[in-house]
């Protein structure tokens, strides 16, 4: 099967976005972007997660993280999934070609994933340096 | 993570986020940034090849996005048709709210590049909903 082609240069883009926000209006700026990112381009993702929970969050990393190249496990259990990055595919790109990396460009995991996990019944954990991270959904009992 | 899948996405809501809460002056000033700090790859090509610069950079960019255009490539002139551009297909497909001066960013971000090197830069939108858009770019005697 063929590999999809995607155009990975926008990693770079959305790096220089985030530096440009963070240099000029801050980091609490940044932050508001982002959960509005969280509730408009995940708006799907969150209906799917209201209605199958932990598997609708497991088959959207395995599509997104596959389709990236990324190098990642993912570790699910009853009211627990865990994602374990060993090469993020965006930072990794960004090095590779030499693009601005945001001091913050992480922050959109734990802006994002916290977002959605506050509107599904998740609390969320992301754990992230150099290029690799550790990602939780736990469901709120 | 937010995916280059899903960048498009999270450029529109960055531009409808500075509009609404800074003003259009805000989201031109964002453009002119990654312009001008994102864009040294088209800079470079453009300056050291020229037209054959411009078509190597379009050629590598429109096929990663899967876009659907007609380039001509001559001597003294270059122009693209664009018949299906991909950013307002992603749009139109997530049926999301497409910023109202979107296609305006392929205006100033590219102009500012090109007329730099002793170019004329016209860029005519056919159809904005639709994303078709014609560009005409001729070298200056």
């Amino acid at each position: 099967m063929s590999k999809k082609v995607i155009h990975k240069d926008f990693h770079g883009a959305l790096s220089v976005a985030f530096d440009y926000i963070l240099k000029k209006y801050g980091k609490n700026i940044l932050e508001e972007y982002l959960k509005i990112c969280a509730r408009k381009i995940y708006r799907d993702l969150i209906e799917k997660i209201k209605k199958e929970g932990i598997s609708a969050i497991e088959g959207y990393w395995k599509n997104i993280f596959s389709l990236e190249d990324a190098e990642f496990t993912i570790e699910k259990e009853k009211n627990r999934i865990t994602l374990e990055i060993l090469k993020c595919p965006a930072i990794y790109h960004i090095r590779t070609k030499g693009y601005l990396l945001s001091k913050e460009f992480c922050l959109q995991c734990h802006v994002i994933n916290r977002e959605i996990g506050k509107i599904t019944g998740f609390k969320s954990e992301v754990y992230s340096e150099k290029g690799k991270c550790i990602q939780i959904f736990e469901k709120i009992k | 993570m937010i995916s280059c899948t899903e960048f498009i996405l999270a450029y529109n809501e960055l531009f409808k986020f500075l509009h609404e809460n800074f003003g259009k002056e805000a989201v031109v000033d964002f453009w002119i940034y990654i312009s001008d700090k994102f864009l040294d790859n088209l800079d470079k090509l453009v300056k050291e090849k020229g037209i054959a610069g411009m078509a190597e950079y379009w050629t590598h960019t429109l096929t990663e996005e899967k876009a659907e255009y007609v380039m001509d490539v001559r001597e003294n002139r270059f122009s693209i048709y664009m018949k299906k551009c991909p950013s307002v297909s992603i749009m139109n497909k997530r049926k999301v709210k497409k910023y109202k001066h979107y296609c305006e960013h392929c205006d100033i971000l590219y102009r500012r590049i090109i007329e730099k090197y002793g170019f004329s830069y016209k860029i005519k939108f056919i159809d904005k909903n639709k994303g078709k858009c014609f560009v005409m770019i001729r070298k200056k005697y």
